[in-house]
């Protein structure tokens, strides 16, 4: 197969494959670029943005809003946490607590601590605690490599 | 029903552990008095030592209570108050109540060195349990995270 890299200083970004037979090599490829250009629209300084998902590293719910956080920002989404494990869960997305959606692709380590809780310790450094209750499943996503 | 059901698994942990302290604190002052030459353990002892081993369970749940992160000292701390707040609690509880009374000094002295090694024990167990599950997470997390990459 012949690939041709097109370098562009502005238009939008795009990946075009011409192929006569979708074989799964193509496929892995499609799902490879669709992963990492899936976004999400947040708000900032009141403004609508769109985010891509895998800039992302976790979400927090307080106080009923839904903020998105970044290694270098926050952002608020309008979606709820259910509408977003619903919309990511297949993506790399899980939910770590009643408050929280990790990206497990953002976590640098794990730590197993005292009551079956574990210490997630994402990117930035900042960590995370997966409760009890959802540390059970987070061990069973690990060890099938379910997303 | 939620709460309930949370209630119902912290309290579950605490009798576990409560159960085990118990076990311990009567084998030992049970061994200690035959030693001693004396039979029997009174009913009002064990019971005392029942709800003194409860009374430990919930003082080291305590310590480990909230969800949080606990930097390296903080940690280190609490891991060790996990181990000093049973046995003080323990040792307070047999002068109390009295369970050595009519047994010599050397006696008490050896039942709480041996426990307080004991809780030692299943301490430094613990850790590195948790220890080793922490190597077997981020090895499966290694390899979850090589895999997706390789979707």
């Amino acid at each position: 197969m012949k690939v041709l890299i097109e370098k562009i200083d502005e238009g939008i970004e795009e990946a075009i494959i011409r192929t006569r037979k979708m074989t799964p090599d193509i496929r892995k490829a499609v799902a490879l670029l669709e992963h990492n250009t899936k976004q999400i629209v947040a708000k900032s300084r009141g403004e609508k943005i769109f985010v891509n998902q895998q800039e992302i590293l976790y979400f927090e719910s307080v106080n009923e809003k839904v903020f998105a956080y970044t290694r270098e920002s926050e952002m608020q989404t309008e979606y709820t946490l259910n509408e977003l494990e619903g919309m990511l869960g297949q993506d790399g997305f899980f939910r770590c607590s009643k408050a929280f959606i990790v990206n497990l692709d953002k976590i640098v380590s794990l730590r197993s601590e005292m009551g079956n809780r574990i210490d997630a310790k994402l990117e930035n450094g900042e960590h995370l605690i997966i409760s009890r209750r959802y540390a059970k499943e987070l061990r069973a996503i690990l060890k099938e490599g379910r997303p | 029903m939620k709460k309930w059901k949370k209630w119902i698994r912290a309290e579950m942990d605490m009798e576990f552990f409560a159960c085990v302290h118990w076990v311990s604190l009567l084998w030992c002052y049970s061994l200690i008095r035959w030693l001693c030459g004396k039979d029997g353990v009174s009913f009002f002892f064990m019971t005392e030592m029942g709800v003194t081993s409860y009374v430990m369970a919930i003082g080291q749940r305590f310590i480990f209570c909230n969800e949080r992160i606990y930097k390296r000292i903080p940690s280190a701390v609490r891991y060790t108050l996990w181990t000093l707040v049973p046995a003080v609690i323990m040792i307070a509880a047999q002068f109390l109540f009295g369970w050595f009374g009519d047994l010599p000094c050397v006696a008490w002295i050896s039942f709480d060195i041996i426990l307080v090694v004991f809780l030692a024990i299943v301490e430094i167990c613990i850790h590195k349990f948790y220890e080793d599950d922490t190597k077997v997470l981020n090895d499966l997390l290694t390899q979850y995270q090589g895999g997706r990459r390789d979707v």
